[in-house]
């Protein structure tokens, strides 16, 4: 059988399972809630950040398994209690130079003080604009000063994180992925899904920002 | 020149590789947890158990691919070429995303690099 024939089978099996997918991380960090707010509202500065890069190590070799190379963002509104902004986010899976295959998705933003003590981070994809691989993606972020588990001098994180991938864009991409890969592809495709491009891409992403705090 | 695979070592190393296709994939990479309580503690383990999975799985790869290049076969090369790191490709900005002429008030893209 011939690799791409075996290739394109795997893909269709993968095409033919939709994946929702959900991440939950908590954390207690030392930083104050204001200085987190700095952190994850830097919207224009994501594809800069620790963690905009995620790459394995396999056999020896540095395999990069997914980039944040575009992060634009444009202020809806401003106040000293709330912000909405839009957020255009690319990702560039692999070594793709290809971006029509690009996960590219725009966030509408929310944030809202609770007092001085923490704030509600919201994040949901705008379906009716232009998007690829993702069918769906929001993110909640709650970050409170008294949060049950963490210190009185800590700052608690809670992200929930829900996608829905969309299966024949992500086989697309990972076709694309996989061709240079030659014979060695059918070895190495169980490292290319849904669950390597956005599960542990986002849990990389959010695991780095924190360690920043 | 046509080059002649080692069949049997792929197939040794699906073999390997079926054994764990179920397993959960994570990244490897864990924030500081100190200090957390029992609950969080919790929470944790079973991420964990999921980046244990994870680690299983790339381990077998790697010992698949290792016994492919055992047969000959340049595996470290061909992967080094086949996910060579290259520049993005061009993307359209918000303004055009958002159906504006006006461009965004904030705005970056990375510099293209290799």
């Amino acid at each position: 059988m011939k690799f791409s024939m075996m290739i394109g089978l795997i893909s269709g099996f993968a095409a033919s399972n939709a994946m929702a997918t959900h991440i939950s991380e908590k954390q207690c960090v030392g930083s104050d809630p204001k200085a987190v707010h700095g952190v994850f509202t830097k919207y224009d500065q994501y594809s800069k950040m620790p963690g905009s890069e995620y790459s394995m190590s396999l056999a020896g070799v540095d395999v990069p398994l997914m980039r944040w190379v575009k992060s634009q963002a444009k202020m809806v509104s401003e106040s000293a209690s709330a912000s909405e902004a839009y957020v255009w986010t690319v990702l560039q899976p692999v070594n793709l130079t290809e971006s029509r295959l690009y996960p590219r998705f725009l966030l509408d933003c929310k944030v809202e003080w609770q007092g001085q003590g923490g704030f509600r981070q919201t994040c949901s994809m705008m379906k009716d604009k232009q998007h690829f691989a993702l069918d769906d993606l929001r993110i909640a972020v709650e970050v409170s000063r008294a949060t049950r588990g963490c210190k009185s001098s800590e700052t608690g994180i809670s992200i929930e994180i829900d996608l829905s991938a969309n299966s024949s864009e992500v086989a697309q991409i990972k076709n694309a992925v996989l061709a240079p890969a030659g014979m060695l592809a059918p070895l190495i495709e169980p490292l290319f899904n849904e669950e390597a491009f956005f599960k542990n891409y986002f849990n990389f992403v959010y695991g780095e920002w924190m360690k920043q705090l | 020149m046509k080059r002649n695979f080692p069949v049997a070592g792929v197939l040794v190393a699906m073999a390997v590789l079926s054994g764990c296709g179920q397993a959960d994939r994570a990244n490897t990479h864990l924030g500081s947890m100190d200090d957390t309580s029992k609950s969080m503690l919790e929470e944790l383990k079973k991420t964990q158990k999921t980046f244990d999975a994870a680690a299983k799985q790339v381990e077998a790869i790697a010992t698949a691919l290792t016994a492919i290049k055992d047969m000959g076969l340049d595996v470290m090369n061909l992967m080094k070429t086949a996910f060579a790191k290259k520049p993005p490709g061009g993307t359209d900005d918000i303004g055009a995303v958002l159906g504006e002429s006006l461009q965004p008030a904030i705005q970056t893209e990375e510099a293209n690099e290799i």
